[in-house]
């Protein structure tokens, strides 16, 4: 029996996949249940298999690599952490992590899950028309942590 | 609920800094999960903490409640990790480093907290309170308190 007082989620991950000046975007599939046809960060859910060390970090290099075919530096920056709902209420504590392209060549496995893959720039992923709210906060967000870590340089 | 969606317990913690010295309670002999264990002060994540900085909010919450010690609003994230509670329920938990603000250690609700101190890891290491499985975390957030000491140095 699970207790009153706990409450649980969903728990999402993300990573933003730098390379030069480009970060690693999906266009998420028709298929997915949440936010199809969005332009997103690859990621995905936490699965118990992806645990029990670095759970967060091994679940969004396996997502990352799933998605898109692209391998990420096993050096990881926590970003930030969010929560909000599924639309069917299910509560999700979503996190948010960035690391440096390592290897691979973007490549669709799944259609209905990633309708396209692209390397864009900051400026041009905030140019797009209905970027959502929360994609343009994690935009800000990551380019002034970028600025903070070359000023500390 | 779709089968492809595992639902966890969403747990924090924190490791407070004030010199070299690190926040630590004992937990309460008759709580469910490990009592009587010196660990780091945190706990489960709530809704209401949400939405922005969710798993910041829910430590910085946690931490007052148990200790009534406020934490400074710059976190550090140190590590995740899963585990699973001796009744099964799936965790997904975080440890975070933070620097003291303000507030003397007080326990407000004695069925929770057995003990507050201030301890260098050196202390928790041969405590014999303090279960294995925090030594890991324990030596890490050690390890970043030093080179954070040694960056402000220089």
């Amino acid at each position: 029996m699970m207790a009153d007082d706990r409450e649980l989620f969903v728990v999402n991950t993300q990573c933003a996949v730098v390379r030069g000046e480009r970060i690693l975007m999906i266009v998420r599939g028709p298929c997915v249940t949440h936010s199809p046809g969005v332009l997103a960060f690859p990621g995905g859910k936490v699965e118990i298999k992806d645990g029990p060390a670095d759970i967060l970090e091994a679940t969004v290099r396996r997502e990352v690599l799933e998605e898109t075919g692209i391998t990420v530096s096993s050096e990881l920056e926590y970003v930030r952490s969010v929560s909000f709902s599924m639309n069917d209420g299910t509560p999700v504590v979503d996190v948010l992590f960035t690391g440096e392209y390592v290897g691979g060549d973007p490549k669709i496995s799944d259609p209905g899950e990633v309708a396209d893959i692209r390397w864009m720039t900051a400026d041009e992923i905030l140019a797009t028309d209905d970027i959502r709210p929360w994609l343009r906060d994690a935009i800000n967000l990551l380019v002034a942590c970028r600025e903070e870590a070359d000023h500390a340089r | 609920m779709p089968d492809d969606r595992e639902l966890f317990i969403a747990a924090t913690q924190c490791a407070v800094v004030r010199g070299e010295r690190f926040l630590v309670i004992v937990r309460a002999d008759g709580i469910k999960d490990a009592p009587g264990a010196l660990v780091f002060p945190g706990g489960k994540v709530e809704i209401e903490d949400g939405p922005n900085e969710v798993l910041e909010s829910a430590v910085r919450r946690e931490v007052l409640e148990e200790t009534g010690i406020t934490v400074s609003p710059d976190l550090d994230y140190v590590r995740s990790l899963f585990y699973a509670l001796d009744d099964g329920s799936p965790v997904v938990d975080t440890l975070f480093l933070g620097r003291y603000k303000e507030g003397e250690p007080y326990i407000t609700d004695t069925n929770e907290v057995a003990e507050v101190a201030w301890m260098t890891a050196e202390e928790i290491l041969v405590h014999d309170r303090t279960p294995e499985w925090n030594r890991p975390d324990v030596l890490l957030v050690e390890a970043l308190r030093r080179r954070r000491t040694h960056h402000r140095r220089s």
